[in-house]
Parts: C-alpha cells; structure tokens; sequence
C-alpha cells in the first residue's frame, strides 16, 4: 500500500488517480486506511464490480486510460514507473472536479451523457481559452471509446451490452456523426432474429442468477436451469457466459457448508 | 456430464488475467467515496486512473 501513496503524490498533478476498492466492512476498513496512513481515494465495491472484472485474489490491480479502456491488469507489485508514465500521455492533469467556470458546463454535459452538448460547449471555451480544445478532445476520445466498445461486444456476440448501451448513448449524440453508428447498432439487432434471441438468452442467464445462492440445493437449481438454457448455444458468446457461470456456481458450491 | 467441461474450464482461468485489457472498464456504482474531491467515479474520466481491489486483512 505505501507504494499507492508515493504513486498518488509523484503522479497526481501529471494526470494519474490512485482509487483502491474494497468489499469489506466500513468499520475495519476506516481504521486500517488510518493507520496505514494512506492518502489516497477509497470507495466501497458493493455492485460486484471485482466479480464483474474476474478479479480472483486480493490484492489485483487495474490501470484505466483517459478513454477509459483498460489498459493493463495485474498484481500491484506489477505497477512501476515505467508502466504508469507509458500510458500517462494524453491524460487530463486537471480532473474534471476542478473543471470550473464554463468548463463546468462541458462537465456537467459530459456526465449527463449529453456529448453533444458537452462538444459544443467545449467549441464555444476553444474560442477564448484553449483548455476548451483540451476539454474537446477528452470528451471526443471517450465518446469514441464508448461507440466503439459497442461495436466490438455486437460482433463477438454480446448483443445485450450493444442494444442497452446503445440505447442509453444515442440519447446524448443528436447531430453527431455518432449517432448514425450507434443506431446502427440497434436496428441491426432489432432486425436480426438470431441477434434477439441471443439478447434473450443472455437476458434469461441475468435473471436465473440474479440471486447469489447460500445452499447448494440453490446452486444446483442455477446449475440444472442453466444447463437447459445452454442446449444449443455451446461455442456462441451466450454460451460462454453460461458456462462461466456455471463453474462459478460450481466452486461457489463447494465452499458452502449446507 | 458437466464436470470435464468444468475442469477444463478451471484449468483455463488464468488466461482471464489479462482477458479485460482493451476492454470498456464497467461503469458500476461505487459506495462511500472517501479522500477524493470527486463526487462520483464519472469524475475521473480522461485521467489515467489505477484501480487496486484491497482488503484490510
């Protein structure tokens, strides 16, 4: 962890945010952040977000560019100089929480999905300030990364992230040259039989699992239900999923007492 | 008849280690975020952002 702390402070103003997450309990976790002395951001992972990522063993670290890709993974002790100042370039030294004046405007777009707004808003800066361009060239670079996130998962096959992530972006990119892909992305989907299909299964995967089970007769009902829905789908991106999922239930199951 | 696909499977996983580099990372919400002037995590975009997953035991 001291090395989180000499990170945070020889990097910060160059454009890095040291964040550790954790699932534990507040009250431990406070005393231990205390008495570490750590300096550093800290948050509570209480969505799954570890279990979304496939984190396996504490401690695991993650490095996310300014288009927000990840861009390495790995053990903490992975994390030196030489990996932390090869993705640096490009990334914002003024964060967006000190975005003040109209930048606040471009900010509060860009959050609100509004990319549009948020480009526009940046234009209107360049003109008298030239952190409006910078502003710009963020917001573009992660628009960018979003649309193109979306085309990647609809074609290895994670229809369900393409059609709901387009869906919920098309909203903020009126006028944009953007907006043409992205609904591109949904009325490929809502044409395609075979593409609702597999959005519904993997819809059907989301909703037998949506409880965590505490017996194994619960893991084995996920198990048995999952096995059927998987009929048919071996070698297809749904039915990795199941398949993930099913040797997820397996070790959970194993390490239940009852 | 499940369990050669599970072992298989198992024996697999460490490929998952570097399976997300490229990847979108997940827009999740995070509870309680404490010693950053960030409101939200939404906050850290365009910086390069490390991302270390503790435990305080």
């Amino acid at each position: 962890m001291p090395h989180l702390n000499e990170l945070d402070e020889q990097y910060r103003d160059k454009g890095l945010t040291v964040l550790a997450l954790t699932s534990e309990g507040a009250k431990r976790t406070e005393a231990w952040i205390e008495a570490k002395g750590a300096k550093f951001a800290y948050a509570y992972d209480r969505g799954g977000l570890a279990k979304q990522l496939g984190v396996r063993g504490i401690p695991a670290s993650f490095l996310v560019g300014p288009d927000g890709k990840i861009v390495w993974q790995g053990h903490p002790s992975g994390v030196n100089d030489a990996l932390v100042t090869k993705h640096l370039e490009g990334a914002l030294t003024k964060p967006l929480y000190e975005w003040d004046g109209a930048a606040k405007k471009i900010k509060s777009a860009f959050l609100d999905g509004q990319f549009g707004k948020a480009l526009a808003e940046a234009a209107k800066l360049a003109e008298k300030d030239p952190f409006g361009e910078e502003a710009g060239r963020i917001v573009r670079q992660v628009l960018e990364s979003r649309v193109a996130s979306l085309e990647a998962a609809i074609e290895k096959g994670d229809v369900l992230t393409a059609y709901e992530g387009s869906k919920a972006l098309a909203k903020g990119l009126k006028g944009l040259p953007e907006q043409e892909r992205v609904e591109a992305i949904t009325k490929r989907i809502s044409k395609d039989k075979e593409l609702r299909a597999q959005m519904k299964a993997q819809e059907k995967v989301l909703k037998i699992t949506a409880e965590t089970p505490r017996r194994k007769k619960e893991c084995d009902a996920q198990m048995d239900a999952l096995k059927k829905l998987l009929k048919g789908k071996e070698g297809t991106f749904v039915g990795g999923q199941i398949e993930a999922k099913v040797l997820e239930l397996f070790q959970l199951k194993s390490r239940l007492q009852f | 008849m499940f369990l050669p696909l599970l072992l298989a499977l198992a024996a697999a996983s460490p490929r998952a280690e570097t399976e997300r580099v490229g990847t979108l990372f997940p827009s999740v919400p995070l509870e309680g975020l404490a010693q950053s002037p960030a409101g939200a995590i939404e906050e850290y975009a365009g910086r390069l952002v490390l991302i270390e997953f503790f435990a305080y035991w």
